[in-house]
């Protein structure tokens, strides 16, 4: 078995599929934005989902600020939630599920073979994400116009066995 | 045999039928799903409308899903819809009907609800290995005794809350799913000054990567057993996440089901959750 080689598509696949994803399910437009401050950044939402193929595995993380977050949801459901909550934080998975799904059709068709996967959500008042982030993710930072959020991969290439 | 338009598919099995929605269904396609009502109903059989890959829908195709749900009522035969995504939900809900069209999160669980399937339990042959691998990781790296307390199926108002979590992707190639240790900041910290023999008192970055490294080495123990019971497992790479009380929730809670297993410890109280689904 030989990995693909195009490793770069798959960046590429997911930061289409976030533009799309924001755009069908929220109305908006999300723009990438600067560099991101040296300081780890802070979400009160965040959602990670796992990429796992025969030649690569990985992360992919995506984390909103309250604000944003909320504001996304209003976008996607027309209702007005005052504070994320245990139910209304599904629709961060929800947002990473579509990305995810999106993207994995054209990864997949170049020959990853990336297995479906669910996602983990994690919500509090002030949630930090590990350096972790910055030693073995690329960072992508967005702004859209209910506010900023923060999508993170990690990938590794798999060693194959001979 | 007749042919069906790809938005909709009709699937025969043992004992229902499902009828599989795809995609963004369009006005156009409404009246030929409705012209396939009479022949589903002809089968007699409970029917399940799976979900998954639906990602909305023309408020054209409300008529004919409560046309189906009304006329199998009157034949006693039920009618689930599996594996609705936030957003159907909440058209449904928008539309008036969430009443009417009964959700199910995952397909056994129709079919359990229907009578044609045994209820899901906990796989222990699956749990154990993580539970024997946090065991020994904490006691080996950090000299820290830890045991399990009674473990138990999540529900949807249970809520368990950490400081610092180390979650990490499970994919096999039966299911998927997710493991996290969560611990409170007075646990972790005890047990990071005993894994590099100096004292914090706050959560610094550089401890956040201790917490990685832990659910590294109990992952890699764990898979090493799963894969000898033939599971399959492949690894991803763990997300280190920080902040007080924050809560954790998985996707797999709407489609498989989640364990959560408290531990007491030398060093305070911990939690692992496992949710897998397939």
């Amino acid at each position: 078995m030989t990995a693909p080689e195009n490793e770069k598509l798959i960046p590429l696949a997911l930061l289409e599929a976030v533009l799309e994803t924001f755009r069908t399910q929220a109305q908006t437009t999300a723009k990438l934005a600067g560099p991101l401050d040296a300081d780890a950044p802070r979400a009160s939402c965040l959602s990670v989902i796992s990429l796992n193929g025969p030649s690569h595995s990985g992360t992919l993380l995506v984390a909103f600020p309250a604000q944003t977050f909320l504001g996304l949801l209003k976008r996607m459901t027309g209702e007005i939630h005052a504070e994320v909550t245990p139910e209304n934080s599904d629709a961060s998975g929800e947002f990473l599920n579509i990305i995810y799904a999106s993207a994995r059709t054209r990864i997949n068709q170049a020959g990853f073979k990336f297995a479906p996967a669910i996602p983990t959500t994690i919500f509090g008042g002030d949630i930090a994400l590990s350096r972790w982030l910055s030693d073995h993710a690329v960072r992508w930072n967005f702004q859209t116009d209910c506010g900023p959020f923060l999508m993170a991969l990690s990938l590794k290439k798999i060693p194959l066995v001979a | 045999m007749p042919t069906y338009p790809p938005q909709h598919k009709i699937i025969p099995a043992e004992g229902y039928v499902t009828v599989k929605l795809n995609g963004e269904l369009m006005p156009d396609t409404a009246d030929l799903f409705h012209n396939d009502l009479q022949g589903l109903l002809d089968l007699n059989v409970p029917v399940i409308i799976q979900c998954v890959s639906l990602s909305g829908m023309a408020h054209q195709w409300i008529r004919p899903l409560v046309t189906l749900v009304r006329e199998a009522s009157r034949y006693n035969l039920q009618v689930r819809f599996v594996q609705v995504s936030f957003k159907v939900e909440q058209y449904f809900k928008s539309q008036g009907v969430d009443s009417m069209f009964k959700t199910c999160p995952t397909l056994r669980e129709a079919l359990a609800g229907m009578g044609l399937a045994s209820k899901k339990v906990i796989d222990t042959d699956f749990i154990n290995p993580f539970l024997a691998a946090t065991i020994k990781v904490l006691e080996v790296q950090t000299n820290t005794k830890a045991a399990p307390g009674k473990i138990y199926v999540k529900g949807a108002g249970d809520k368990f809350t950490g400081d610092i979590s180390a979650v990490i992707g499970l994919v096999s190639e039966t299911f998927t799913g997710t493991v996290v240790v969560s611990f409170p900041a007075p646990t972790f910290l005890e047990i990071m000054a005993r894994l590099l023999s100096e004292k914090h008192t706050t959560i610094t970055k550089e401890l956040e990567d201790g917490a990685g490294e832990l659910i590294n080495i109990i992952f890699g123990q764990a898979k090493i057993i799963l894969n000898e019971k033939g599971y399959g497992i492949q690894t991803a790479l763990p997300s280190v996440i920080s902040g007080k009380d924050h809560t954790v929730t998985s996707a797999s809670a709407a489609v498989g089901i989640t364990v959560v297993v408290p531990f007491e410890s030398d060093a305070g109280k911990f939690f692992v959750e496992i949710c897998t689904s397939g």
